[in-house]
């Protein structure tokens, strides 16, 4: 325990801050650089996990647990996400059979 | 927060219905569940109550938009049982996940923090996702569903590092103690900037606010007509009652920064909405072009930031709302009845042959572009006088020339309503359709003719 | 210590860049499990040991589980996923690159907290982090419940397969 403590004594919330940001920015990156949805899918849930070291690291650095538990909301938040977000492409996938997002531009005329 | 509780038990038992079978009973239960709410919504009045550890917040605000709330909430429900004579599938189910995502609605406007502000969006946000795409073999649809669900969790992630940021910087979730540090500390930090602008960005999305609205022509248009009525009002007024509570009750301390944002929210709303609403041939294409510049206006309750501002925001959301409503419903029944997709010529000749729908529609393009006795006259002239009061006299010559380029368009449905033949045959339409549609009108023209009503509750 | 904190960093830094440049959705979905693991380390190196362990069940064990389960009884590992056009692929590049920069540049300007001095390192424990869960985190909690209720319809609406009736 005394160990772990030391650590976040050594390591600069900094560190922690750029890891994020980071990670935010591939996922950004990745969104917009991929066709396949289901690895935009992917894309966000990283956004969403490099968002939950935040709060995880701003929280242990502040000593204040109210952000370990919106991070816990987060995770509530971002498998509900997935559950729907998995079923609107397995309804997509039976109609349209491709699940590429250039199919999708029925609406624009 | 009985309010709160009644919705979602509503939800529930009309799930149970499904058992049951009966058709016949989901539109009274489900009306009977919003007026009990209404009733509790109202009980609120003036009692002020912090809850759940200044969770939620309960005052005039939340009352008031609540109401307006469950006003649309009930006109678009007694819609919905004409709408889903046909649909034999799953219908319980959509009647259920409305009422789920209304609840998400009713904690957006009494939040007091920002794990509830964030539940909130989320709770109205994801079973919209299902609902727009519960046409499920029309691919339209599908991907009205699929864009919406990946700029929904798109702009859930940038809120998400918003607050983050904001936490980083305050410490803490509670809004009053945000604003407490954010009028303590002299410089703001460009960290806590940051944060206020994913934050500010993120609601934009949700209430299809230029730029961020490029999904919502698509997302209006492919999802089921109800749906989208429930999107273009209920959706909307909660997002934007949420921005203004979170920016007068947290972010007040730094106005100047976000006052840029939305100005470029709301220049750019005019300018998108309006443009794209001509070009359209589809009628509802059109509204939901109109409906991102009618967020151009709501948005200028916001920027004013005075004692004006809530009042005439809400003024301003109960007319949009209703006539939105009112001419969505029609659109539905033009569109069943022409089998058509929902042209501007499928209007042609409507006042010959069903004169009480022309009319409607009449009242509710009237109130959309600002023309007196309809409500939407004392609405931009409310928002107006707010926006002039703090100095935004620019942002207003902006905003009329906006309403004035909004009457080409809704003046073309006038115009193929009453000038134009065709061979139109009277539109069949059930009873709770009327009383909607004769409820939407009403009101309009009531609170129209008396805005003290309404401008004097807050 | 510090050896570890930039080995999980590095971990999950590379980990995340092969989930967008992998051609096939099941390798980015093993990276991403690689990038969540290395995540679930840096919460244990701040010694938020509810969020590890819930983390590796809920990210690792049921969502990554729920990607997989989909793109294999759909069979969507395959990898001629038509290329994008270059102008798209260096705007998103760019647009990446761009808020890295922003992000980065506005931690730069700031000094971030100091060093706690009235510091706790059990907050993150499962006993303090019920007590506050349940106390002042009650209302969302039960809110979240709704969420749920609503993610168990709406997944059950879209997915059941249906014979083609005519809606509308």
């Amino acid at each position: 325990m005394d160990n772990i403590t030391t650590a976040i004594k050594l390591i600069p919330l900094e560190h922690y801050v750029f890891l994020c940001f980071a990670l935010f920015s591939i996922g950004v990156f990745g969104i917009l650089f991929r066709r396949n949805t289901i690895v935009m899918l992917m894309c966000i849930e990283l956004m969403l996990n490099s968002v939950n070291l935040l709060f995880t690291a701003f929280s242990a650095y502040r000593s204040d647990a109210a952000g370990q538990v919106f991070v816990f909301f987060i995770m509530v938040v971002a498998a509900v996400e997935v559950a729907v977000g998995l079923s609107i492409l397995v309804m997509m996938k039976r109609n349209v059979n491709s699940v590429d997002v250039n199919l999708l531009n029925k609406l624009k005329n | 927060m009985l309010t709160l509780i009644t919705i979602a038990a509503t939800g529930i038992i009309i799930l149970y219905t499904t058992f049951f079978k009966s058709r016949k009973l989901l539109v009274p239960i489900a009306i009977t569940g919003a007026l009990t709410a209404l009733a509790f919504n109202i009980s609120d009045w003036n009692t002020n109550q912090l809850l759940f550890n200044n969770m939620m917040k309960i005052d005039n605000y939340s009352v008031a938009f609540n109401s307006v709330m469950i006003l649309s909430l009930i006109l678009i429900l007694l819609l919905s049982h004409q709408y889903f004579k046909g649909v034999d599938k799953n219908v319980s189910e959509i009647y259920s996940l409305l009422f789920f995502s209304f609840t998400g609605a009713c904690l957006l406007t009494s939040f007091n923090n920002f794990t509830m502000l964030f539940i909130g969006i989320e709770t109205m946000s994801i079973p919209l996702y299902v609902l727009a795409g519960s046409k499920k073999f029309s691919i339209r649809s599908n991907e009205a569903s699929f864009k919406y669900f990946i700029m929904g969790s798109f702009a859930t992630a940038i809120f998400l590092l918003g607050v983050a940021l904001v936490y980083g910087v305050t410490g803490s979730f509670n809004m009053s103690e945000v604003s407490e540090y954010i009028s303590a500390t002299a410089k703001i930090s460009s960290l806590m900037k940051l944060g206020i602008l994913f934050i500010v960005i993120s609601i934009g999305f949700k209430i299809a606010a230029a730029p961020f609205h490029f999904w919502a022509p698509d997302v209006y248009e492919g999802s089921p007509t109800l749906v989208t009525t429930y999107m273009a009002t209920v959706v909307k007024v909660a997002g934007i009652a949420a921005l203004l509570r979170l920016l007068t009750g947290c972010f007040i301390g730094a106005a100047a920064e976000w006052q840029h944002i939305l100005e470029a929210f709301i220049i750019l709303s005019f300018v998108i909405g309006n443009f794209g609403a001509i070009q359209q041939q589809s009628v509802k294409r059109m509204l939901a072009y109109s409906s991102i510049s009618h967020t151009g206006f709501m948005l200028l309750a916001i920027i004013a930031i005075n004692q004006f501002s809530a009042s005439s925001l809400l003024y301003y959301s109960l007319s949009y709302s209703l006539a939105t409503i009112a001419a969505f419903a029609v659109l539905i029944l033009v569109k069943n009845y022409k089998n058509s997709d929902a042209s501007y010529e499928s209007f042609n000749g409507l006042a010959k042959h069903n004169p009480f729908l022309a009319f409607v529609m009449l009242t509710a393009m009237l109130s959309m572009t600002g023309i007196p006795i309809t409500a939407g006259f004392f609405a931009k002239y409310y928002v107006f006088l707010a926006s002039v009061k703090s100095g935004y006299s620019w942002l207003v010559i902006c905003a009329i020339i906006a309403a004035l380029v909004g009457v080409a368009y809704y003046f073309r449905i006038i115009i193929n309503m009453y000038y134009k033949e065709s061979n139109s045959e009277k539109i069949i339409k059930d009873n709770y359709f009327v009383i909607s549609l004769i409820i939407a009108t009403a009101i309009t023209l009531a609170v129209g003719i008396l805005p003290q009503f309404i401008i004097g509750l807050i | 210590m510090i050896f570890l904190f930039y080995l999980l960093s590095g971990v999950a830094l590379l980990s995340a860049l092969m989930v967008v440049f992998s051609r096939s959705p099941i390798n980015s979905v093993i990276h991403l499990i690689i990038c969540f693991l290395a995540i679930a380390g840096h919460y244990i190196l701040l010694n938020a040991q509810f969020l590890a362990v819930v983390h590796i069940i809920v990210y690792t064990g049921a969502i990554m589980v729920l990607f997989l389960f989909v793109i294999m009884l759909l069979n969507l590992n395959k990898e001629n996923e038509p290329h994008k056009k270059l102008y798209t692929k260096l705007a998103a590049i760019i647009s990446g690159g761009m808020l890295l920069l922003v992000l980065t540049g506005a931690v730069k300007s700031v000094a971030l907290i100091p060093f706690n001095e009235k510091f706790d390192s059990q907050i993150g424990l499962v006993g303090n982090f019920g007590k506050i869960l349940f106390n002042e985190f009650m209302l969302p909690f039960e809110a979240s419940s709704v969420l749920f209720l609503s993610a168990i319809i709406g997944a059950m609406i879209l997915g059941k397969k249906e014979k083609i009736t005519n809606n509308e």
